[in-house]
């Protein structure tokens, strides 16, 4: 009996290796698996799916080309932005239509948003003022993606709302009294941002006196953000910046990954 | 009989623990599609050119461990210059990052000079495998646009479509920030209620992101100075709503 029992326990130790081995491979299997199988499908090119927005007009398009050579990319990319802005420029009828522009983009296209908000500060006319107004007034949605933390859509109502606040600030600084006053209510906006931007563009206007509306500021603005009122931007190079740069090793780092990595030098 | 149920016993257990050690949703299969989007408005377009260089491909290739397994099934590997398809578009992204300085870095270990010049060298050094997906395993389409853990960085539809170029390259820069160390700190204390980092001190991700775009915003090159605006009133944003202590710059 004991010596069954011996031999049946020497067998089954025998495969007490085979049997893990066998587990390893099953979980390297296992984990080859794990990788999601994803399939993506393309049925052809883009479309082009913003056409529609822009009027079958010559200023229509106009603004199209235009916006293409806002987000050009190269050594001549503002060279050729600049030459764009002067012919938008010359065309008054251009800036009542980038408002019809701007009406016609979902709302989730935040760039393009941005881009046409962009174009109308750049315009530079009272023209566009009702319509600057307008955007930097309009309530800000909440984060459309909430369970994305990485990503929150209010900011990039934000990114609009200041950049036509700078619009605003554009025609202060050439002495529009309505911008001057929008910019005053603007200070009072719920939002952080928008007040910091409404107050530089309030404190940069030719209109009044910057030392007495600082003054006005400092007793209309909570203490804590104090810190924005100012004309002055803080100067980059003055900022922290991190510290893990500076303990680089260099020499060790190259060694380890980049000996066998085709250079960004090879590339120009 | 006791002692063979002895053996089998582990076995089992470890055969029932796969699940759990691979994670949740680790077994999903994901489909998805191109969505309608606008290569001329969103930027892209301008790239297409530019990031079709086989030099400049390998280069990227090798940097971010990048793998044809988890670039095929028609996110780009086969048409890697289409720019409809999420290869290109991130190429574009690291486009981006790679030539913003005018004297941009010449290798991956340089990161002499401002952030604007070492951000992509960082990134290419701490991004890890980056692999693309349709969404993240356990989430739906679009509610993610990219996850960083471990060596690796996932990017999901959102990224691809839903970003412009300058989103994307700042979205490589942040995420690499996490797998280089700094995961956010600051739990729902700022105000924008999530992925916050407590200061400008803790050097994480939203002090890099922001200083980047800044950088981009001063002294960006190859561009437009309405995108460097763009770039300033990002990096005024993100400055105000992602530290639980506002650093207090004037951008």
């Amino acid at each position: 009996m004991n010596l069954i029992n011996k031999s049946s326990d020497l067998i089954s130790l025998t495969y007490v290796p085979f049997a893990f081995l066998l587990i390893l491979c099953a979980l390297l299997l296992l984990s080859s698996c794990a990788e999601p199988e994803y399939t993506l499908d393309y049925t052809g090119p883009s479309p082009g799916s913003g056409d529609a927005i822009y009027p079958k007009t010559p200023a229509g398009q106009q603004i199209k080309q235009h916006l293409t050579a806002m987000s050009g990319v190269g050594e001549d990319a503002e060279a050729n932005y600049q030459k764009s802005l002067a012919k938008m420029r010359a065309n008054p009828e251009v800036t009542h239509v980038l408002a019809e522009v701007y009406a016609a983009i979902p709302e989730e296209d935040y760039f393009r948003r941005t881009l046409v908000v962009e174009a109308l500060k750049e315009m530079r006319s009272v023209d566009a003022l009702p319509y600057l107004s307008r955007i930097a007034n309009a309530p800000i949605p909440k984060d459309r993606l909430p369970e994305n933390t990485e990503v929150n859509t209010r900011e990039n109502e934000i990114v609009i709302r200041i950049t036509a606040v700078q619009g605003l600030s554009v025609l202060a600084a050439q002495e529009s009294r309505e911008a001057n006053e929008l910019l005053f209510k603007l200070v009072g906006h719920n939002d952080l941002t928008v007040r910091q931007l409404a107050a530089r563009g309030y404190l940069g206007s030719s209109v009044g006196d910057t030392n007495e509306k600082l003054k006005q500021l400092y007793e209309m603005v909570p203490k804590e953000e104090h810190w924005y009122l100012t004309t002055k931007l803080t100067d980059i190079r003055e900022v922290q910046h991190p510290e893990v740069l500076v303990d680089f090793d260099l020499e060790a780092f190259m060694k380890q990954r980049s000996d066998n990595a085709p250079s960004t030098e090879e590339i120009k | 009989m006791k002692k063979n149920i002895k053996i089998l016993l582990p076995i089992l257990v470890l055969f029932l623990s796969v699940p759990l050690i691979m994670g949740p949703g680790s077994s999903t299969t994901q489909n998805c599609s191109v969505p309608a989007h606008d290569n001329v408005a969103d930027g892209s377009a301008h790239y297409a050119s530019l990031i079709c260089n086989q030099t400049l491909v390998d280069h990227w290739w090798y940097v971010f461990d990048m793998r044809e397994s988890d670039w095929d099934a028609g996110f780009g590997y086969y048409d890697v210059c289409n720019m409809d398809l999420p290869l290109a578009r991130t190429f574009a992204a690291m486009y981006l990052l790679t030539y913003s300085a005018q004297d941009y870095a010449r290798s991956t270990g340089d990161y002499s000079g401002n952030a604007l010049r070492w951000a992509y060298p960082y990134t290419a050094n701490n991004a890890g495998r980056t692999s693309a997906l349709c969404f993240k395993p356990g989430s739906s389409v679009g509610q993610w646009a990219a996850w960083a853990y471990g060596n690796r960085i996932e990017l999901y539809m959102p990224f691809f479509y839903s970003f412009d170029v300058a989103s994307r390259a700042g979205t490589l820069l942040h995420e690499a920030r996490h797998n280089g160390g700094k995961s956010h700190n600051g739990g729902s204390g700022c105000p924008r209620g999530a992925s916050c980092d407590t200061n400008w001190n803790y050097e994480g991700a939203n002090m890099y992101e922001v200083l980047y775009l800044w950088w981009f915003g001063v002294d960006g090159t190859r561009t437009t100075s309405a995108i460097r605006n763009m770039g300033l009133n990002r990096a005024r944003t993100v400055h105000n709503n992602a530290f639980n202590t506002n650093p207090g710059f004037n951008i």
